[in-house]
């Protein structure tokens, strides 16, 4: 029993030391943050939002309003087979990032029609393999790069409505993206 | 001894589990999420509304309902003599000798037995004038049981919207025909 015991802490004292390693190694930018404000060294880090414009319905047709910003996504009350969906979220980045960072979107579908279908622009976005409807911002969101863009998603902001959709309950889709630090 | 080794067994077990958290934390920051929710827009059967008074059919229109988006109206119309339990006799009326109607042409096209109006309807709108009068003409008796029975049978299809593949309006599509 003594010698289980003995055995049992040298095991521990090897993992602890190995994940004092790894804490080290990917920990840096915590270790930054904490540093005083008045340090110059102080890790940044800017921000990322998600966003879309208003949408007007108007003689059976929905146009996006460029002036005005959704707080948290349209209401579509009249889909419509034939006519198509204008939609436009992008997201925002601002501010400077101390790391360099990628961005991601992921669209969740809920009861989604296959008769209603939408393209993700390529200029902007590669799909993530082995990730269902995620991508990846191609361009890097480099260090301390100042930022104030705006990444749409949809190809031509808009979705597909087939001639044959037939509507038979309602269902959502969801935007969400994050940036994270590159590895 | 054993008491030592255990004390020193949790104290390790603590610290292992509280560094998992810091071995993971890389920066990573969430946006707000987009959610949007969508409805499918209905089909609203149109009515179909006149006066009817001394005999005569007036002012027949159409109603197109609420569906939330303009529709284009055809309509056809069923002369026949009818008796009380709706059978149909075999013969029909013939217009102009049993009977006369005045339609409203100026809006109205007819096309292979339907008559369509010639410009979109707002939801919640109505056509002008598809009959403006109708009546059996003077001294022409109806067959015994039977009377002179006009039937108006309306549809809408969506006035927005195209095709998949060649991008033709709904109407055509459907119906064959464009309004002029």
């Amino acid at each position: 029993m003594d010698k289980l015991l003995k055995n049992m802490t040298l095991t521990f004292l090897g993992v602890l030391l190995v994940l004092t390693f790894v804490d080290a190694t990917y920990s840096k930018y915590i270790a930054a943050n904490k540093v005083s404000e008045n340090n110059a060294n102080v890790a940044k880090f800017g921000t990322v939002e998600l966003k879309e414009h208003e949408v007007k319905y108007e003689n059976g047709m929905y146009v996006i309003n460029k002036e005005s910003l959704t707080k948290s996504g349209n209401k579509y009350d009249y889909v419509i087979p034939g006519v198509d969906i204008a939609k436009d979220p992008f997201v925002f980045i601002s501010g400077t990032f101390g790391v360099s960072c990628e961005l991601y979107v992921k669209i969740v579908k809920n009861s989604f029609p296959e008769t209603i279908t939408f393209s993700i622009r390529e200029d902007n976005w590669a799909p993530v393999i082995g990730e269902t409807d995620t991508y990846k911002y191609k361009n890097e969101i480099k260090l301390n790069e100042d930022l104030n863009q705006d990444v749409y998603i949809l190809e031509d902001n808009k979705l597909i409505v087939s001639q044959y959709y037939q509507g038979s309950g309602g269902f959502e889709l969801t935007f969400s993206a994050w940036i994270q630090q590159c590895l | 001894m054993k008491k030592r080794f255990f004390q020193v067994f949790i104290l390790l077990t603590a610290l292992v589990i509280m560094s998992i958290p810091l071995t993971i934390a890389y920066f990573k920051a969430d946006a707000n999420n987009v959610n949007n929710s969508f409805t499918p827009a209905e089909s609203i059967m149109p009515t179909v509304e006149e006066t009817f008074e001394n005999g005569e059919k007036k002012d027949v229109f159409i109603k197109v309902g609420n569906p939330g988006y303009p529709v284009y109206v055809r309509a056809t119309i069923i002369f026949n003599w009818k008796d009380e339990n709706g059978n149909t006799y075999y013969n029909k009326p013939i217009i102009n000798q049993d009977y006369e109607i005045v339609l409203n042409d100026a809006d109205w096209n007819l096309s292979d037995r339907f008559y369509y109006y010639n410009k979109s309807v707002a939801s919640g709108g109505q056509t002008t004038n598809l009959i403006n009068s109708c009546k059996l003409k003077d001294n022409v008796t109806a067959p015994e049981g039977f009377t002179f029975d006009v039937e108006i049978i309306a549809q809408t299809i969506q006035a927005v919207g195209t095709t998949d593949d060649t991008d033709s309006a709904a109407i055509e599509d459907a119906w064959g025909y464009f309004p002029n």
